[in-house]
């Protein structure tokens, strides 16, 4: 079942240069797809887009069949969930209580916590691996952690569309694993999840598919073998592709290659 | 053949490699040292609010005990209290035209500390900074400016109200300043914010700016008026707000805009708390953060900006009060929002009631005495929060 459907998206910022010229791209529930491209390609516009952030200047965003631009604001957040690369500010809160923030949606004024959304924060705490955490303050954490608790929060949200800006940007090996394997788990699940990535050395590894955006469009939507012997990657993205013979069986791997290596 | 040296680089090399090898937990695994949550628990906040509320009925009474006039003691305060609100025809005119004097003031008292600390709490949450208030965003002179404008339009103020038809024109100047307020609000928050993201240095200098030149206006206001002395006296009680004397349809003004502003409360303050990582990131939980800016700033704008129509500018209670609640209470707005109400309520009065019984002969407006005392107790706690600050 198509959750995200995004048709000729069009978008420019003020007075800047055209970001998007025509973008399409759809995603599946139960779907674990990577989103990759240049810096300023437009993968993080493409997001907001999705998420109703942003309204684009031409083409279509919606979301389960209805105009994502067009929702009321706490419906959207029901709908979609979007995680951002960072916060600017960490708040000095407890990492449940930020994670409690992903269920504004649900709740209506001044009322208090029900038991679904206390349940809907546990399970989100679990699901992201936070859950020994859930007393901490978010300003003491780690970065992979953090990174983890906002996955945690866009879960409290339950939402059937997960779009993620870079989750694995800035993590350490053993941390970036952890985030894409929380992000698997999501889409295992049943949740559409898009995610944006430079680490395609990772995302091989975890998303079923894969698009590719050069020049403000999605120039290859394919499942990840297919991109993997293609050469579409190298031709997008400068990566070359090798195969490994490691301890855990054969991995294809895409990585920036030096052309000539001095002497 | 390799050389003894380098034997010994390969074998350092390896034994480094056992040490980190596949088999032991480098830290990833180990859960990192963290620090509990303790900046609120519910117990300390019920504790701390029932503390509050025992010291706000405390001063309120002092308040109304305390005067020139002597202390009157429970009894007498009892029997005034009741002939002011007319349920007691016999009692003393002499009795009943003090506490009338001193529930004035202390209702004063109540309505602009609770204003101004509400507006700041406000301010500082949708500007996601402590250092925003009132006074520093140049609200409380905006509206200084407004009722001065209207001072001298309507032909006076104050002392000067009673001949000129008191409610009209003291409405007008309450509407003023209300303009004053508002006009510099919407001026600083379109000159500090920038595609929905708020930028504080920009956003606190335009505050310095407006204060500035609004300054200068009132100065060369007061210049002008200076040949009647009734209006110059006017004008220079918003300078240094005083909040004696005041009206009986004055504190209904601030009253009503007191109410209606913390009627905004349910609408802003769950949002507010997700306000904390910018507009963009509360956006995306669902909250329609358009409408809660300027809800909150209206009302900010409102309670500020009546409070100063009343009595002029009182610096720091906006900006000292929330700052105070927050070490308490810690930072969710749904407690802040509704603390900073009774706490701005009692540390006004409180303060002028220090005043009151111990620097009575000096005769010194609230005003100039909240500056003396809330700017070193801010310079404090800006020392002791510095580091924190610093990532504002």
């Amino acid at each position: 079942m198509t959750r995200l459907e995004l048709e000729g998206i069009e978008f420019a910022y003020a007075d800047g240069p055209s970001v998007l010229a025509g973008a399409s791209l759809a995603v599946g529930a139960g779907e674990l797809v990577a989103l990759a491209g240049a810096n300023g390609s437009g993968k993080s516009t493409l997001l907001a887009i999705a998420a109703g952030l942003a309204r684009p200047a031409a083409g279509r965003a919606a979301v389960d069949g209805r105009d994502v631009a067009h929702l009321a604001p706490r419906l959207r957040a029901r709908t979609v969930a979007l995680v951002p690369q960072g916060l600017r500010r960490w708040p000095e809160a407890g990492v449940r209580t930020f994670v409690a923030g992903g269920r504004y949606a649900h709740q209506r004024g001044l009322a208090g916590m029900t038991a679904e959304d206390e349940a809907a924060i546990d399970s989100a705490l679990e699901q992201a691996l936070v859950a020994d955490l859930a007393e901490a303050r978010l300003d003491r954490i780690s970065g992979g952690q953090r990174q983890r608790v906002l996955v945690a929060r866009a879960l409290a949200q339950e939402a059937a569309l997960l779009l993620v800006d870079e989750p694995t940007a800035a993590l350490d090996p053993r941390h970036q694993l952890r985030v894409l394997e929380v992000l698997a788990g999501a889409a295992a699940a049943g949740a559409a999840v898009l995610f944006a990535t430079h680490e395609l050395h990772l995302a091989v590894q975890f998303a079923e598919r894969l698009a590719l955006i050069d020049g403000g469009a999605i120039v290859i939507d394919a499942a990840t073998d297919t991109c993997l012997e293609s050469g579409a990657l190298e031709g997008v993205l400068g990566l070359t592709v090798g195969r490994w013979e490691t301890t855990r069986g054969e991995l294809a791997m895409p990585l920036p290659q030096r052309e000539a290596r001095p002497r | 053949m390799a050389s003894a040296g380098e034997d010994e680089q390969h074998g350092e090399q390896r034994a480094r490699i056992v040490k980190h090898g596949p088999g032991e937990l480098s830290g990833y695994d180990r859960p990192l040292p963290v620090n509990v949550t303790a900046p609120s628990s519910p117990r300390r906040t019920r504790a701390f609010v029932l503390v509050l509320v025992l010291v706000f009925s405390a001063v309120t009474l002092a308040s109304l005990n305390v005067g020139p006039a002597g202390s009157l003691g429970a009894l007498e305060l009892g029997r005034g209290l009741l002939g002011v609100l007319g349920f007691d025809g016999d009692v003393d005119e002499r009795l009943r035209g003090i506490v009338a004097l001193r529930a004035k003031r202390t209702l004063v008292g109540i309505g602009v500390g609770a204003a101004l600390a509400y507006s700041g709490a406000l301010l500082q949450g949708v500007f996601r900074n402590d250092l925003a208030s009132p006074a520093v965003l140049g609200v409380t002179s905006g509206a200084s400016l407004g009722a001065a404008i209207a001072i001298l339009g309507a032909g006076g103020y104050g002392p000067v109200a009673a001949f000129v038809g008191g409610t009209g024109s003291s409405l007008i100047v309450s509407l003023s300043a209300f303009a004053g307020a508002a006009s510099v609000l919407a001026l600083v928050t379109a000159v500090g914010t920038r595609a929905g993201s708020v930028s504080v240095p920009t956003l606190l200098l335009a505050g310095v700016a407006v204060n500035a030149v609004v300054g200068g206006m009132l100065a060369a206001l007061q210049a002008f008026a200076l040949r009647d002395f009734e209006i110059a006296r006017a004008l220079f009680a918003w300078a240094f707000g005083q909040i004696e004397d005041r009206g009986a349809h004055e504190i209904t003004a601030l009253y009503v805009a007191l109410f209606a502003s913390a009627a905004c409360l349910p609408f802003v303050a769950r949002e507010l708390d997700l306000f904390v990582a910018g507009e963009h990131d509360a956006r995306s939980l669902g909250v329609d953060a358009a409408r809660v800016k300027w809800l909150a700033l209206g009302a900010a704008g409102l309670s500020a900006g009546v409070a100063v129509s009343v009595v002029g500018q009182i610096a720091f209670v906006g900006l000292v009060v929330p700052h105070l609640l927050r070490l308490a209470v810690g930072r969710s707005h749904r407690i802040l929002l509704p603390l900073s109400l009774l706490g701005g309520a009692t540390f006004l009065v409180g303060c002028d009631l220090v005043q009151r019984l111990f620097l009575e002969e000096l005769h010194l407006h609230t005003g100039v005495w909240m500056s003396l005392i809330g700017g070193p107790l801010f310079l404090v706690l800006l020392v002791r929060d510095r580091r924190s600050l610093e990532y504002a």
